[in-house]
């Protein structure tokens, strides 16, 4: 036979003999070396096949395509290239899906401790299930032995892109901030710790959809501590992005890192997320962005924040308390974390000032128009007090108009305070520690000093604490003499303080003293038609009522009802306190009729510009009651004093007197109707 | 066309006057620093960096004597330069916070790290002998086609028969004599890359 073809011999190399080809091989040398030289071809040409793309062009460019071919996907493009592995873009080619797919970057040479994270990472993603955790649709082994996994395919940007682009309001950031801690959250407790948050981590899409990535790092919570996992390795290496890392992550002892080490790691997101910075600088040698992580405080959001903004205290105790260095004083959960997001977005009490009493009753002051709860008067004079210890801790700017709007406040505030009994010493205690307070922190400005001391003395008064009220107030006093002369309206403060003092004492001559004092200097500073004087004409009306001159004291009360209906109107507590005042001394003296019409003309009042809980609008609903119950109307009494009864029940709780006062009147209502079986029920409820 | 043994590059290289061998060097080393780089975890652009601060480093301890040819093999030294190099980048990646990009978890094992690199040689001596063996088969333009047509497109040789209107038997033909070149070609280049 003629030698054989070239195809022919590769055949033969090939394994697919023919029988009389293979013979003539034998005989003929020529073809012996031949097929040597096919065989080494053949060789060579499978090397060529299975190389890459880059080949054929020969142009020396790293081809995506050399990196991947996968039964059943077409890859498109390469996405991203990580430490751990390479992200293609690629189509499922059975259902035509677009979708990631992530392969262990060093493939068939990849350490065994390369391929047990890798494998575990596709196991524990795709054991979640969640809105915002990408989805994992399929996994397994390249036919070289690379590990595989695809997922969903997100189009969208990643946050820190999404956030260059959109200009988002405070609220909507923390809304896109609580969604990814919900994501987080969940994963923890599933046991897994992401340990590689970071803002490229997480992508939104233009429906709004948000995912977070990349649980490539993620370890489960509370197993055995591989010592060569360790963060930072002997050489040096970091695991994880160290922008974003926590101290403990820094520490290189991977027991240190747990749920709270993303607490962290969230609470700097949030930090770039409202200022666009990070709470520390973070670019430059490896050592010096390990210490500034360990050791260095973060920024204040104010002072970050490029162009600069304004936040408040709590969104800064948030992402401070996010960002404590010692994991054991940090959120001790996402959910803690989200929850004071929440917080945050409703206008609500953040958890992270729980500790400190004095914020968390401003808070609920500030609330308290709005929404009629538990908070009572005892609330209302922590809250005052807190707001005047804050506020003058701030005094360094010297911002005189504000100290003085809160002392107008706090004067309100502690004006209409009733201090339940069992809170009493609570308060006092307060108190004496604001006294001893004020001498530590307020020695060199005796304005404030005398300012506060007033505001304490009256504070004391409320509580009946009228020895303490008047040590105070007699010091203040003092200080506003020195400091303006006997005839200055901060002394006619000061007088009436006192006044106010003496009159509790029934010392209502010396009481009477003060207060013409008072009006005498209101008036030469004001003239006649000033909302201090008719103040001042009330505290003496008071007096005069006190003494039994009642004609004197209905006619002061008619003079400031005429100044405050001019400068208030008629819908203005303030008016509504005057005839509220006046309608008492009808009452005192006997004359029901006109009594009964001040009443009701306070109470509506009342009822329109207070809320349900203030102890003024009680107050109201008791006096009217009682004038229907003397002109024979029950059944216009007995709203009222249920309303009453509710609102002690509710605010100062069953035990307190004026709620047991306020029951007894309602018994005595049913008793006297006669309501025998109301009468009967509400002293069973008593008894219970 | 490389012609230079690395050995006689290394020579070479001692005369700091020689430019000639310095762009060399860099021709036969870049493209396999910047491979070696990817398979490390860097992404292009950086990868480029690594490849050039490895040439950077390897020309100014060369020039100040510390290459000792007896104390280990150029490949060793090459590796230790380009990984203290990636290791680098991915540092700098790490902490330069508008990449955000995560650092790779940790460098393979040594062994690991060699076999990639000899990979990388490999396939940068390949991608070599192919584009030699374009420019010798230049004037033959039918069969470099056909070869690269069965080689890289997967086709069969009756297809690449039938398109360029050839017979079988020439396909094959061009087929084995480009294959022969190119091992010949490959095995010149793999000699002039290797160190004595």
């Amino acid at each position: 036979m003629d030698c054989p073809s070239l195809a022919q011999l590769e055949a033969v190399v090939n394994d697919e003999p023919d029988g009389p080809v293979a013979v003539h091989i034998e005989i003929c040398p020529a073809c012996r070396r031949q097929v040597e030289q096919v065989r080494a071809n053949v060789a060579l040409l499978r090397r060529l096949s299975g190389s890459a793309a880059d080949l054929r062009t020969a142009s020396g460019h790293w081809a995506a395509d050399r990196e991947l071919t996968l039964p059943g996907y077409t890859i498109l493009d390469e996405m991203h290239r990580g430490g751990q592995g390479v992200i293609y873009r690629a189509r499922q080619i059975a259902t035509h899906r677009t979708v990631a797919v992530k392969v262990l970057l060093s493939g068939t040479l990849a350490t065994s401790k390369q391929r047990r994270r890798f494998e575990r990472e596709i196991e524990l993603v795709a054991g979640l299930r969640h809105p915002n955790i990408v989805t994992v649709y399929a996994s397994g082994v390249t036919e070289d032995g690379r590990h595989w996994f695809a997922m969903e395919y997100l189009d969208g940007d990643t946050l820190d892109v999404y956030l260059a682009r959109h200009t988002l309001a405070l609220a909507d950031k923390l809304r896109l901030f609580s969604r990814i801690c919900g994501a987080v959250g969940y994963a923890h407790q599933r046991g897994i710790i992401h340990r590689d948050l970071k803002p490229a981590n997480v992508i939104v899409g233009a429906d709004d959809a948000l995912h977070v990535l990349d649980f490539g790092l993620a370890k489960p919570v509370n197993t055995e501590i591989d010592r060569e996992q360790a963060i930072v390795t002997i050489h040096g290496t970091f695991l994880g992005t160290i922008a974003y890392a926590s101290p403990e992550q820094t520490t290189g002892d991977p027991g240190a890192v747990d749920v709270r080490s993303d607490v962290y790691t969230l609470g700097v997101i949030l930090f770039e997320m409202l200022t666009g910075n990070y709470p520390y600088p973070v670019t430059g040698r490896l050592s010096d962005v390990v210490d500034a992580i360990t050791n260095t405080p973060p920024e204040s959001l104010r002072s970050a924040a490029d162009p600069p903004e304004r936040f408040d205290d709590d969104i800064e105790t948030i992402v401070r308390t996010a960002l404590v260095k010692d994991p054991s004083r940090r959120y001790q959960s996402v959910e803690a974390l989200q929850r004071d997001a929440e917080h945050y977005l409703a206008d609500e009490p953040i958890d992270a000032k729980r500790d400190s009493g004095w914020y968390v009753l401003r808070k609920t002051l500030s609330r308290y128009k709005l929404q009629a709860g538990a908070a009572g008067a005892f609330v209302l004079v922590l809250a005052g007090f807190g707001i005047a210890m804050s506020v003058l801790y701030q005094r360094a700017r010297n911002e005189a108009e504000k100290v003085t709007q809160i002392n107008l406040f706090l004067e309100d505030t502690l004006g209409s305070a009733e201090a339940p009994l069992q809170g009493e010493l609570t308060v006092r205690e307060m108190l004496d520690e604001g006294v001893h307070w004020i001498a530590l922190a307020l020695g060199d400005q005796p304005d404030i000093e005398a300012s506060v001391r007033g505001i304490i003395g009256n504070a004391y008064r409320n509580i009946g604490q009228i020895q303490a009220a008047e040590a105070q107030l007699q010091v203040s006093l003092k200080m506003r003499r020195e400091q303006f002369g006997d005839r200055h309206p901060e002394v006619a403060k000061g007088l009436s303080g006192l006044g106010l003092v003496r009159m509790s004492q029934g010392r209502y001559d010396e009481a009477e003293g003060y207060f013409i004092d008072a009006l005498a200097i209101r008036r030469e500073a004001r003239g006649d038609d000033d909302l201090q004087v008719a103040l001042a004409l009330n505290n003496l009306a008071g007096v005069k009522r006190a003494k039994g001159e009642l004609d004197e004291a209905r006619r002061l009360y008619g003079k400031s009802y005429v100044i405050r209906l001019a400068h208030r109107g008629p819908l203005h507590a303030d008016t509504a306190m005057c005839e509220f005042l006046m309608g008492e001394v009808y009452l005192d003296q006997g004359l029901d009729a006109q009594a009964l019409v001040m009443h009701v003309r306070a109470l509506a009042t009342r009822r329109t510009v207070l809320h349900e809980h203030h102890p003024d609008l009680a107050r109201s609903r008791e006096a009217a009651a009682t004038i229907y119950v003397r002109l024979g109307e029950p059944d216009s009494a007995e709203p009222l004093l249920q309303a009453v009864l509710r609102r002690h029940q509710d605010v100062l709780g069953e035990g307190h007197w004026r709620t047991v006062r306020a029951r007894q009147a309602l018994v005595d209502l049913y008793d006297a109707w006669p309501r025998p079986e109301k009468a009967a029920r509400l002293r069973a409820k008593k008894e219970d | 066309m490389l012609t230079r043994t690395t050995t006689a590059m290394l020579e070479a290289l001692l005369d700091p006057a020689d430019d000639e061998v310095w762009r060399d060097f860099d021709h036969r080393y870049r493209p396999i620093l910047v491979a070696f780089a990817r398979r490390l975890g860097l992404p292009a652009e950086d990868a480029a960096d690594a490849a050039q601060e490895t040439l950077t480093r390897f020309v100014r301890s060369y020039r100040d004597g510390k290459y000792d040819r007896d104390r280990g093999r150029l490949r060793s030294w090459i590796i230790g330069i380009a990984r203290h190099c990636v290791y680098d980048i991915h540092q700098r990646r790490a902490t330069d916070p508008k990449r955000g990009m995560s650092a790779i978890s940790e460098l393979p094992d040594e062994s690991t790290i060699n076999a990639m690199w000899d990979e990388e040689c490999e396939h940068e001596i390949l991608r070599q002998g192919i584009s030699e063996l374009r420019q010798q088969t230049r004037t033959e333009e039918g069969t470099i086609r056909a070869f690269e047509m069965l080689a890289f497109d997967g086709r069969t040789p009756a297809e690449v028969a039938k398109e360029l209107s050839i017979s079988v038997n020439d396909v094959y033909l061009a087929k084995h004599r480009c294959l022969k070149r190119l091992r010949e070609i490959l095995g010149h280049l793999k000699h002039l890359y290797e160190v004595a």
